[in-house]
């Protein structure tokens, strides 16, 4: 498991999420946005940015070489 | 002998050391760092002095005030009187104040031998004396509410736990307190903190507490504020011979003081004005009272002594305009850990923030619209339905919550130490650290102890058995979610 941290856009914390390496950005995002949604609005679409740059949804953990304590963010899509 | 020549030859009696060398007498490890010799301190001077009689009989003074105004306000009337909101305003400085005055009574004593200069030493020995009275006045009076409300237990307890809140608190006291250098102390401690923080903190807040009636509260600060008043003065003359000698240590140690107990301060003061004190008895915001009497009164200390703004000074305007609001947003939905409870606010207090706070307050307006939502969605006391469930994350250097910037972009960054990565809930925060990395690489954040296994990473389990929280005693709504201007219908 790898321990990511991630922000998620309109939310005032950062939350841990565990991540396999084989997990998908699509899950990642669900994980994300489930786990700060007493704070924020869960309902899509988003963006997951990892290392500057918009991540490919089917990309897994691994494909993205992130590191333990590697910063996420959930930024929302344009168009909602 | 008259009372001018008494304090002349008490308080500053010194002598050159015969058998040890001056530097085995004030190791810089413990005294200070650079050493200077003690010609290089001479003239000293703080501005108030007094003698341990005057001493004596002015504490003795104000204890039997202090004890008469208990007696006039029982403890059960006080309770019942006063604003639940409010209440959790007062749990939440009991507790973070108390213990960490005992160790500012650790740090003091040791000023008390290792200050450059005889009167210094002097007045450090009033100023322990002083703390181990701040520590002992609100154990005293809160422990006489326990019988009320189990949460004012905490006001003892906190330090003694593995909260959160606890481990932050801990971090930036500690590290003041007694991991610092007589100097360090006198710079961080007595001219940052206490000149520039508490001692206007304690007069604003005495004012807010006369407001909401809680005359307790305000009394105990008053007497508490006349100590601090006093032995603050310890940093003017020590930062004034800093300067002179090593200006790039003085401003080091400004720049990092002032970051470090900022954001505790903001913390505390921050969501106890502009979220715990009923509206109708607030008269000004935090961001108010920090522009008036923190910044204009600190910036022209720097100036009188020729030091600069600390260098993140952008980074602190953007702070005091965010930072209590992210905390207070997130704490609001982690609040089964921590021992006080919270207030929801409602279109009134949001339309007091948003005047109060025009730039940045809309950009938190969803969040509270969310957490307002889920109470409608929920029945009155279901707190768990209108809370967090995934572990937070926090700051390697201070601590807190990584909640700082805006709910637009978070502050976080981090840090390579070696193979290791460190994050950091601000920038000042990583400058902090990388200044001496060894010093702070030693204890586990919240996250690391849950992956190290020491600490659950169930959230439940992390309240009950990591934080020590019972059920009766952890943070809920003040309403349980039941607000007048909530309307739930029929669902």
């Amino acid at each position: 498991m790898v321990p990511l941290y991630g922000f998620v856009e309109g939310d005032t914390i950062g939350l841990l999420v565990m991540a396999r390496a084989d997990m998908t950005v699509f899950e990642i995002v669900a994980k994300l946005s489930d786990a700060a949604s007493a704070r924020v609005d869960p309902r899509g679409p988003w963006h997951l940015v990892a290392k500057n740059r918009v991540a490919d949804e089917d990309a897994t953990v691994g494909d993205l070489e992130l590191d333990a304590f590697e910063r996420v963010d959930l930024r929302r899509a344009e168009g909602r | 002998m008259g009372h001018e020549r008494w304090h002349a030859l008490a308080r500053d009696l010194d002598w050159e050391p015969s058998y040890v060398s001056e530097r085995a007498l004030f190791p810089e490890e413990i005294a200070g760092s650079p050493f200077r010799p003690r010609a290089d301190w001479e003239g000293w001077e703080e501005p108030y002095k007094t003698t341990f009689a005057e001493y004596v009989d002015m504490q003795s003074a104000k204890e039997r005030s202090l004890l008469a105004v208990r007696e006039a306000f029982g403890s059960a009337r006080y309770f019942r009187s006063l604003d639940r909101s409010w209440l959790s305003a007062v749990k939440l400085h009991g507790a973070t104040l108390a213990l960490a005055e005992f160790t500012a009574v650790v740090g003091n004593l040791r000023a008390a031998r290792f200050g450059r200069t005889s009167s210094w030493r002097t007045a450090a020995c009033f100023g322990a004396l002083d703390e181990i009275r701040h520590t002992q006045i609100p154990l005293s009076f809160m422990s006489e509410l326990v019988r009320h409300d189990a949460q004012f237990d905490w006001t003892h307890r906190l330090y003694h736990t593995n909260n959160w809140v606890s481990v932050a608190a801990r971090s930036v006291f500690d590290d003041l307190l007694l991991a610092s250098t007589a100097t360090e102390l006198a710079v961080g401690a007595n001219f940052v903190f206490e000149t520039g923080f508490t001692n206007l903190q304690f007069v604003g807040l005495t004012a807010l507490a006369d407001r909401v009636g809680d005359h307790l509260l305000r009394s105990m600060l008053a007497s508490i504020q006349t100590d601090e008043a006093r032995h603050a003065q310890i940093g003017r003359p020590t930062l004034e011979k800093l300067v002179a000698h090593a200006p790039d240590v003085a401003q080091q140690l400004v720049d990092k003081w002032f970051w470090r107990t900022w954001l505790l301060f903001s913390v505390v003061t921050g969501i106890t004005m502009d979220y715990l004190t009923p509206i109708e008895r607030r008269t000004r915001s935090f961001k108010e009272l920090v522009e008036e009497w923190v910044v204009e009164q600190f910036i022209a200390a720097l100036d009188e002594l020729g030091l600069k703004r600390p260098w993140y000074w952008h980074v602190f305007e953007r702070s005091l305009e965010t930072y209590h609001h992210m905390i207070y947003a997130s704490a609001y939905s982690y609040r089964t850990t921590v021992w006080f409870d919270f207030a929801l606010p409602g279109p009134e207090e949001r339309a007091w923030l948003r005047s109060h706070y025009p730039t940045s307050w809309p950009s938190f307006e969803p969040v509270w619209d969310r957490i307002t939502e889920l109470w409608r969605a929920t029945d009155p006391g279901v707190e768990l339905a209108v809370h967090g469930a995934a572990i937070p994350t926090f700051c390697s250097l201070c601590h807190l919550v990584l909640a700082h910037g805006s709910p637009e972009r978070n502050d976080a960054c981090h840090l390579m130490h070696g193979a290791e990565r460190f994050v950091f809930c601000s920038e000042p925060c990583r400058w902090i650290f990388e200044q001496e990395p060894e010093r702070y690489t030693k204890t586990l954040d919240i996250v690391k102890r849950v992956l190290a296994g020491v600490a659950p990473g169930n959230l439940m389990e992390f309240v009950r058995h990591y934080s020590e929280l019972r059920h009766e005693v952890w943070g809920k709504d003040v309403h349980a979610g039941e607000y007048p201007w909530l309307e739930r219908g029929a669902r």
